[in-house]
């Protein structure tokens, strides 16, 4: 399975893992094989990454999806990086995405 | 929009009788209760429903508890783990059934996740019981499970404030109902007589500081949460990581190089745990 930005998603590709919203409920399920029309219900709703079965060409490299991680995390802590203890797990948590990327 | 806090009181107190709280439960209540109760009476009240029996033992020998042996039947979980935990597992199973109804697997596997930190946390800070804290972690967002569901045009709302606000659903259920989803999970706890070490890490766990007699358990589950959610790891309704309670923090006593110790290998734990929720079979 790979990750993949829903740039290089491509019609034909299969969810390994399921698409769900903000508060987790699932929009389509594992399985769930892509089209365009589905690619595009997704951009709308702010879907940026998706996984897929196997290791389709063309899909983000591990250095793209590291840089979305990133930002992901620093969205997740936005209200409480200046606190010293909070900033201090924000890096711990960086290194370990940096050490498994 | 108000709502009657009594109103929502008193339903939550027919949850009692819902069809996925499991017959057993009501029935090895007073057994556990009472002092002379045995393992073995329980395990057979708990075995006759095979369905329940099976997604204990799933749960208990899955990455989220790592037992070095496998635990086979129910009598040996009981032994084990202890009887709050099984009756705190047997509660989850009932809860992932309501999640499954309100479409909240995020919810799912942000509560695993949370368990997993804990035992984690509770493990590396020599906690005399991290299954029990491991378990009131699985429970802690129970009060959202039945917002949801008990108040879907509520629930509407308040997804909606977190978008336009930005702010956390607590905040949100704040805003919206007058009260959030740890008062629920009071009412709950309440209703189903769960001890105070299992219930005050889920009334508080925002608040550990106002834990009366389960401080640390509660500073574990308030870290765990924050963590799980640092980690990204499932959804707890909106994308924010919470403060950790500096009161609280300081009970934990964790150094840096521990901290960093409880990190690595809660990640470690949450890979493994990813394979549990998205293998062969997803439900449990």
């Amino acid at each position: 399975m790979k990750d993949v930005t829903l740039e290089r998603a491509r019609a034909g590709m299969k969810l390994a893992r399921p698409v769900t919203n903000k508060r987790g409920i699932i929009l389509y399920g594992v399985g769930a094989v892509l089209t365009a029309d589905i690619i595009a219900r997704l951009s709308e709703m702010g879907v940026d990454q998706i996984t897929v079965d196997g290791n389709p060409p063309g899909t983000a490299d591990d250095e793209e999806s590291l840089s979305l991680q990133i930002n992901k995390l620093n969205a997740r802590f936005r209200y409480v990086e200046g606190d010293p203890l909070m900033g201090k797990m924000k890096h711990l948590i960086l290194k370990q995405l940096k050490e498994r990327a | 929009m108000s709502v009657d806090r009594e109103d929502i009181r008193k339903r939550i107190g027919r949850l009692r009788n819902v069809p996925t709280l499991p017959d057993v439960f009501g029935k090895i209540i007073p057994l556990m209760e009472s002092p002379n109760a045995r393992a073995q009476d329980i395990a057979s009240i708990i075995s006759s429903d095979q369905a329940l029996s099976a997604k204990i033992l799933r749960v208990v020998n899955s990455a989220f508890y790592g037992f070095p042996r496998r635990i086979s039947n129910i009598t040996h979980a009981l032994i084990i783990l202890g009887f709050d935990v099984v009756r705190g597992l047997i509660l989850s199973t009932a809860v992932f059934d309501m999640m499954k109804t309100g479409g909240l697997h995020g919810l799912w596997k942000h509560s695993l996740g949370c368990a997993a930190a804990a035992g984690v946390i509770a493990r590396k800070t020599n906690s005399p019981n991290p299954d029990e804290v491991s378990t009131s972690a699985l429970l802690h967002d129970i009060g959202k499970v039945v917002i949801r569901i008990e108040l879907p045009d509520e629930s509407t709302l308040i997804d909606q404030v977190v978008e336009e606000k930005q702010i956390s659903t607590y905040d949100a259920e704040e805003e919206i109902l007058g009260f959030n989803h740890t008062t629920v999970g009071d009412w709950l706890c309440q209703e189903w007589h769960l001890p105070a070490k299992l219930a005050e890490p889920i009334m508080h766990h925002h608040n550990p500081h106002l834990s009366k007699s389960a401080l640390v358990p509660t500073a574990t589950v308030n870290f765990a949460d924050s963590l799980t959610r640092g980690i990204g790891f499932g959804s707890g309704g909106d994308d924010l990581v919470p403060q950790i309670d500096p009161e609280a923090w300081a009970a934990l006593d964790i150094g840096d190089s521990l901290l960093e110790e409880i990190i690595k290998e809660t990640y470690y734990k949450l890979e493994e745990a990813d394979d549990f929720l998205y293998g062969q079979s997803v439900e449990i």
